[in-house]
């Protein structure tokens, strides 16, 4: 298990399955990027819960024991030493920190885990709005591409960004001490397992 | 009401975090929707939260982070009180 303060990652479990239906089903989150307007039957989303999935964990409230979101490592390519990241989490969450910290456990745990170069991340444009300010500080660009997917009317661009393990290295201490278990936060502080 | 004391907070708040300065501050004064914007945004979120902590020497627990929807809820955590009671 990967702790930090305030949540902490899960394997996940049978007794999930509500929480992750609901997620995977909403049209505003789960919905919305795998599931593109479609409303998916509980065995579907079962089904495809591990398709290309390197690791994925819940991440939970470390107080409330409550399921909040999911960090999702996929696409792993061993060959050339990269992986995909996604995270998802109800709008409730949003604007919290909470996924955010969920995000930095796991990527901890992919850059421990594996001799990765590089973790890209895949967004649509709309949704840049939500993590901006890590596009323009540990994140870098990569691509555009234009008129990828329909949605709300209109087609947007797919944006294509990446965390290279040099730069992960460069923010990890504090990054890691924003999310640290013991008392105040700590700038060096290091995570418990 | 209590907004010299809410706008004081934000000035200390853009000064103290660097993520965030001159962020919506500009000659016309802090433009606080788009402060907010930026503040809530991912690792700036963060910053926030440490920030509040060292100001206030309190610790911002999990069910906290979910009453800071606002700056104005920012700006009550870090005194302590319900919102409605420190600006209008």
């Amino acid at each position: 298990m990967l702790t930090g303060r305030r949540v902490r990652l899960e394997e996940l479990r049978p007794e999930h399955a509500d929480f992750l239906y609901e997620l995977f089903s909403s049209p505003r989150v789960g919905g919305r990027m795998r599931y593109h307007g479609q409303t998916p039957s509980p065995d579907e989303v079962s089904m495809r819960m591990w398709d290309m999935v390197l690791a994925q964990f819940l991440v939970v409230g470390v107080m409330s024991n409550s399921p909040l979101g999911l960090v999702v490592l996929s696409q792993a390519n061993f060959r050339n030493r990269f992986c995909h990241f996604a995270v998802l989490g109800h709008e409730a969450v949003h604007r919290t920190g909470l996924l955010i910290e969920g995000s930095i456990l796991m990527l901890t745990y992919a850059f421990e885990q594996w001799d990765f170069r590089k973790i890209y991340f895949e967004s649509l444009e709309p949704n840049l709005d939500s993590f901006s300010s890590a596009a323009g500080r540990i994140l870098e660009f990569e691509g555009r591409l234009r008129d990828y997917h329909f949605m709300d009317g209109r087609y947007v661009d797919m944006l294509i960004h990446s965390l290279s393990r040099e730069r992960w290295d460069g923010a990890k201490h504090a990054l890691l001490g924003a999310v640290a278990t013991s008392g105040a936060p700590q700038r060096d502080g290091a995570l418990a397992r | 009401v209590n907004s010299n004391g809410f706008d004081a907070f934000l000035q200390e708040l853009l000064r103290a975090v660097p993520s965030v300065q001159n962020v919506g501050a500009g000659d016309i004064g802090i433009d606080t929707d788009i402060l907010e914007g930026n503040v809530f945004d991912s690792l700036q979120v963060l910053d926030l939260h440490t920030w509040l902590e060292e100001r206030t020497g309190r610790p911002l627990e999990e069910e906290d982070v979910f009453r800071l929807r606002t700056l104005g809820d920012v700006y009550a955590w870090a005194l302590d009180a319900p919102p409605d009671e420190t600006r209008a």
